[in-house]
């Protein structure tokens, strides 16, 4: 019973360590660093064209795919459930397929077609997430 | 993403639990407060009993300390998992992917190995009868603070993503 016991223990510690190490890897590499709070973000806002691709309104963070002229496949976080339904903006309000303009700040990492809207735009009335944040 | 795949966390996104919580954000609360009340009994119960059996506080018997945290943590484990289902089930395309939820789905497999290894061995039972804790039940022990630790990391991270 020993003698099998030895190498598993071994082997459990081994796995849990690199798991541990992979974890850190993982954190500290940091680089896609989502929907809390703007630090991930870049400072200048953009604005971005395209057609909805997806809506989502599912808790705890509403958020759009949006297909660019380019092709590219955005995800635009919007605000939280409740500042998403202050904008005015809910699950009627567009359709997949709807053109659709958000300004907002996108990822710093330049690679990553994601971006949080301080306000979308579709069918010519605007829906402020954010509306003290809204610079032109 | 296979298409299988796919079928699969379609399914888990349209039973009648998770489309309860993709249309209401109050019920949405409710869910996550239980998740984190789930993991206020796992941590509060698992880290002072790992400490414990890792040999700090010596005074404080172990036949009444261990069956009694034991049953706090397995209550919040319990309370935790299933609640954290519900709230996967609510976006599971998106955490499938998400490489924290991903780091944390196996580190939460290698704990509840761990839980396994240190109840289903006759040491600990051992150890409650002689009052020593030998090596094996003390690295485990220390094995499943970090790991939980670790599980708790991860999870809180998944919303940075």
């Amino acid at each position: 019973m020993k003698d099998f016991a030895l190498p598993t223990r071994r082997a459990l510690c081994m796995q849990g360590a690199r798991a541990l190490l992979g974890t850190a890897l993982v954190l500290t590499a940091g680089h896609a660093m989502g929907h809390h709070g703007w630090s991930w973000a870049d400072s200048e806002q953009t604005t971005l064209e395209g057609r909805i691709a997806h809506i989502s309104m599912a808790p705890p963070h509403p958020s759009l795919v949006v297909t660019a002229a380019d092709g590219g496949r955005w995800k635009v976080d919007l605000g939280n459930p409740a500042q998403t339904e202050r904008s005015g903006f809910n699950a009627a309000t567009a359709q997949v397929g709807d053109a659709v303009t958000v300004r907002g700040n996108r990822n710093k990492d330049p690679q990553q077609l994601h971006m949080k809207a301080v306000r979308i735009s579709v069918g010519g009335k605007h829906y402020d997430m954010y509306p003290e944040r809204i610079r032109d | 993403m296979s298409e299988v795949l796919t079928a699969v966390l379609d399914a888990i996104a349209s039973w009648p639990g998770a489309r309860w919580l993709q249309g209401s954000d109050t019920a949405y609360v409710f869910v996550n407060t239980a998740h984190i009340l789930g993991l206020g009994l796992l941590l509060g119960a698992i880290v002072p009993l790992d400490l414990r059996l890792a040999g700090l506080w010596r005074q404080v018997p172990l036949p009444v300390l261990v069956p009694f945290l034991t049953r706090a943590a397995a209550l919040g484990l319990a309370l935790a998992v299933a609640m954290g289902l519900w709230l996967f089930s609510v976006r599971p395309h998106d955490y499938v992917i998400n490489p924290a939820f991903q780091c944390k789905a196996g580190l939460l497999l290698l704990a509840l190995g761990n839980i396994v290894w240190q109840h289903g061995s006759p040491a600990l039972a051992r150890s409650l009868h002689t009052g020593t804790v030998c090596t094996g039940v003390r690295l485990r022990a220390i094995a499943s603070m970090l790991l939980w630790l670790a599980v708790l990391l991860a999870g809180r991270w998944i919303g940075f993503l």
